[in-house]
This record gives structure tokens, C-alpha cells and sequence, in this order.
């Protein structure tokens, strides 16, 4: 299964350290985010990818701190929280 | 002109017809009223506050006025007419001049969106401007209060204006807003200041305004840069504590003593971006005036900083 952004173009980021601040023009809604969850979701805004394909981007932006295993746990939690606060959705196959 | 130049009578007689037009910051409010309450309170804090010609814009115009039937006699109350609109629900006529200075607020922070206008107080020294937000009962009035009579000068006591189009702290110095036991506290910690009288048993408890300091409101086109947000908690018997906040923690906290980030949309994103990325960020935890007071004298912009 691939997931997908709701509305990438409506998402405005600012990064300090860190931490991303998201806000989403489309909902009026303002998140608060770790940079790796961030980078996951421009990640998804810029083409619909599967856990696998995301754990290997995680892999790419923390190669000291990540087994494959680990990315895996790592990004199937991202993802609840991303889909928790209506940033992205499954995308239809 | 300012209204200090009108003698009580002529100040009654302009807030009774032709309205009096005061300039607070970078706005001016036409006020019109008979209440003796509230001619008082005008007269005694805003006496150093220029007054704009008739034929100025004004852009609020409100009328402070008894209603009509038995509550103008029978425990009399007091209406805050905003464009002849009743807009709150009526006070106790001796709670008029409270009234005023909340319906004040009101004004600015429903409708003047050309700023980004955080719940905070602000307060400005060599052009860098440190913005308090709060929630209410945190200490940050009386905080507020005591830096502003200690070589701060005054921007705001409970509205910070961030304009929209270039970032820049805009000064709106009015009364200071005290309540309960920070009335004494203040009396006792700087004599010199006038206050207005105390009106007991409001929303908030007893309340008086301090007088802002006359420089303060002299300067009031003066604007300043961003220099610092710092969330103040007054923490009986704490120590003085001042502690960097993530600037990510911070933003999330000024959106939330905002009251127009939502209404702003994308240019109260990049408005509050703006701020918070000039500004150093910080919790402070004080009981002790004078420590605080040291604390802030402290306080070095970021830009100065190696």
C-alpha cells in the first residue's frame, strides 16, 4: 500500500533544529513535527510511496542510528501520526 | 492637542457630543459617553494621549451609555456600544471605565488584521521589543507594570501588534490592567504612578489600570524589532528562572495566546514564522520583582550576540 499527501501544496513548513512547524492552509490546521517525520511527509508530497520505500528514506537521512528493521517501526509510526492529523492518506491503488 | 489640555468640563462636554477622538498607537477611537465613571478613568489615565482632529478617520467608534428602562435607575448598569451594536453583555455602572478598557481591546483584536495580534504584553529598550504571552493569572500585567517603570519603555500591556507587511513590533501603550493583589503591589513598587481607583467584584476580580508611563506613549509611533518572546509564570516563592525554549515549542505557544493566527491563515503563519525566528525564546519563572527586573536587564538581542 502507497500513501499519499492530502494536499501537499497546502502545506507550509518552517524547520528550526530539530522540529518542523506545518501549517495546512487547507484545514487552517498547525503541526507540530519531528524533521524526520517532516522530511517523510515532503517525501510523500512529492510522490506517493509504500513503507518500504520510506524506511529506506529514513535509512538514507539517519544512516547511524537505523537498522532496516528499526526504519520500518519507525515509519509505520509515522505514518499513523501523519494520517492521525489528516496530512496523508492511502493513496487508491 | 491632548486630552490633559480639555478641563473636566470641556472633556465632559466633548465625550457628551461631539465625541472624543483619542489616538492610541496607531489608532483612534471616538468616544462618546455621559458616564461620570468613565469621563473619570479617561480623564485620569489617558491625559497625555494626543487627541485627533474632527475631521480624522476614526477607526472605532463606541459609546459607553445607560440602558434604557428600569436598569437606568434600579442597580444601573452600563452598555459597550460598538457602532451603535451592543456588544457585550451590560456591567454594573460603577465597572464602566473596565468596561472601556476591555471594549478597547476588543476593538483592536476583532478587527484590525493588517496585524498579527498576540494576547502578550510588549515592551521595547534599545529598538529591540520583548513580547510576553500569556494566559490570564500568569503575572505577566504586573511583570509588565514593574518593567515599564524601571527603563522599559511601554508597547502594550495585553495586545501585541506584529504588522503584517513588514514584521515590526507596533507600540499601542494604554493602561496597564491590575488585578487583586498585584493593585498593591504596584502602588507599593512605584508610588509615583497614577492609578485609577479600584472597582471590586468584576469578571476578574478586583481591577485597577496603572497610568503608562508618558514616554512611553509620547514614543507611540516609534516601532520596534522582534528581540525576544518569553512566556512569563509568576510561582509564589520560585526562583528566578529563565530557561531557552525550543523555538518550534515557542510558536506552537504564541499561535495559541493569538487571536487572529487562524483568521491570518498563510500570512499568520509567516507573520508568527517571522517573529519567532528573530526572536531568542524563552520560559521565565519569577516571584521577585527586582530579580526579574535584573533578568531582563540582562537580556541581549540575538542579533548583538557573538
Amino acid at each position: 500500500m502507497k500513501w499519499q499527501a492530502i494536499s501537499p501544496q497546502s502545506l507550509h513548513m518552517r524547520a528550526w533544529g530539530e522540529e518542523v512547524v506545518v501549517y495546512d492552509a487547507r484545514t487552517g490546521d498547525t503541526h507540530l513535527l519531528a524533521l524526520a517525520a517532516a522530511r517523510i511527509l515532503a517525501a510523500i508530497g512529492h510522490s506517493p510511496a509504500n513503507v518500504s520505500s520510506l524506511a529506506q528514506t529514513l535509512t538514507d537521512l539517519l544512516p547511524d542510528q537505523n537498522s532496516q528493521e528499526q526504519a520500518h517501526e519507525q515509519i509505520e509510526a509515522m505514518l499513523a501520526e501523519l494520517a492521525g492529523i489528516s496530512l496523508i492518506t492511502p493513496a487508491k491503488p | 492637542m491632548k486630552v490633559s489640555d480639555l478641563n473636566p468640563a470641556q472633556l465632559q462636554q466633548r465625550l457628551q457630543e461631539a465625541g472624543l477622538r483619542i489616538r492610541t498607537g496607531p489608532f483612534v477611537t471616538r468616544v462618546h459617553t455621559s458616564l461620570a465613571a468613565a469621563a473619570e478613568g479617561i480623564g485620569l489615565l489617558y491625559a497625555d494621549y494626543p487627541l485627533a482632529e474632527d475631521e480624522d478617520f476614526a477607526d472605532f467608534h463606541i459609546r459607553l451609555a445607560l440602558p434604557d428602562g428600569l436598569r437606568r435607575w434600579l442597580r444601573p448598569q452600563v452598555l459597550f456600544l460598538y457602532d451603535g451594536t451592543r456588544t457585550f453583555k451590560p456591567l454594573p455602572v460603577d465597572q464602566a471605565f473596565p468596561m472601556f478598557e476591555w471594549g478597547m481591546n476588543w476593538c483592536v483584536s476583532s478587527h484590525a488584521h493588517s496585524y498579527l495580534i498576540i494576547h502578550a504584553a510588549v515592551l521595547e529598550k534599545h529598538g529591540h521589543a520583548v513580547i510576553l504571552p500569556a494566559p490570564p493569572g500568569s503575572g505577566k500585567s504586573t511583570l509588565c507594570a514593574a518593567l515599564s517603570q524601571r527603563g522599559w519603555r511601554l508597547l502594550s500591556d495585553e495586545l501585541a501588534l506584529i504588522r503584517v507587511a513588514d514584521g515590526c513590533v507596533i507600540p499601542l501603550p494604554r493602561p496597564i490592567s491590575l488585578k487583586n493583589a498585584s493593585i498593591d503591589i504596584m502602588r507599593h513598587y512605584a508610588p509615583d504612578a497614577v492609578f485609577s481607583r479600584k472597582v471590586s467584584d468584576t469578571m476578574k476580580g478586583t481591577v485597577a489600570h496603572m497610568q503608562a508611563p508618558a514616554d512611553s506613549v509620547a514614543r507611540a509611533s516609534e516601532w520596534a524589532r522582534p528581540g525576544w518572546v518569553i512566556f512569563p509564570r509568576y510561582e509564589a516563592g520560585a526562583d528566578t528562572h529563565l530557561t531557552a525554549l525550543p523555538k518550534a515549542h515557542a510558536f506552537m505557544r504564541a499561535a495559541d495566546n493569538a487571536f487572529n493566527y487562524s483568521l491570518l491563515g498563510e500570512r499568520g503563519f509567516a507573520s508568527l514564522a517571522g517573529l519567532i525566528e528573530a526572536s531568542s525564546c524563552h520560559d521565565f519563572v519569577y516571584s521577585k520583582l527586582d530579580e526579574a527586573i535584573d533578568v531582563f536587564n540582562n537580556l541581549r538581542p540575538a542579533a548583538l550576540l557573538p
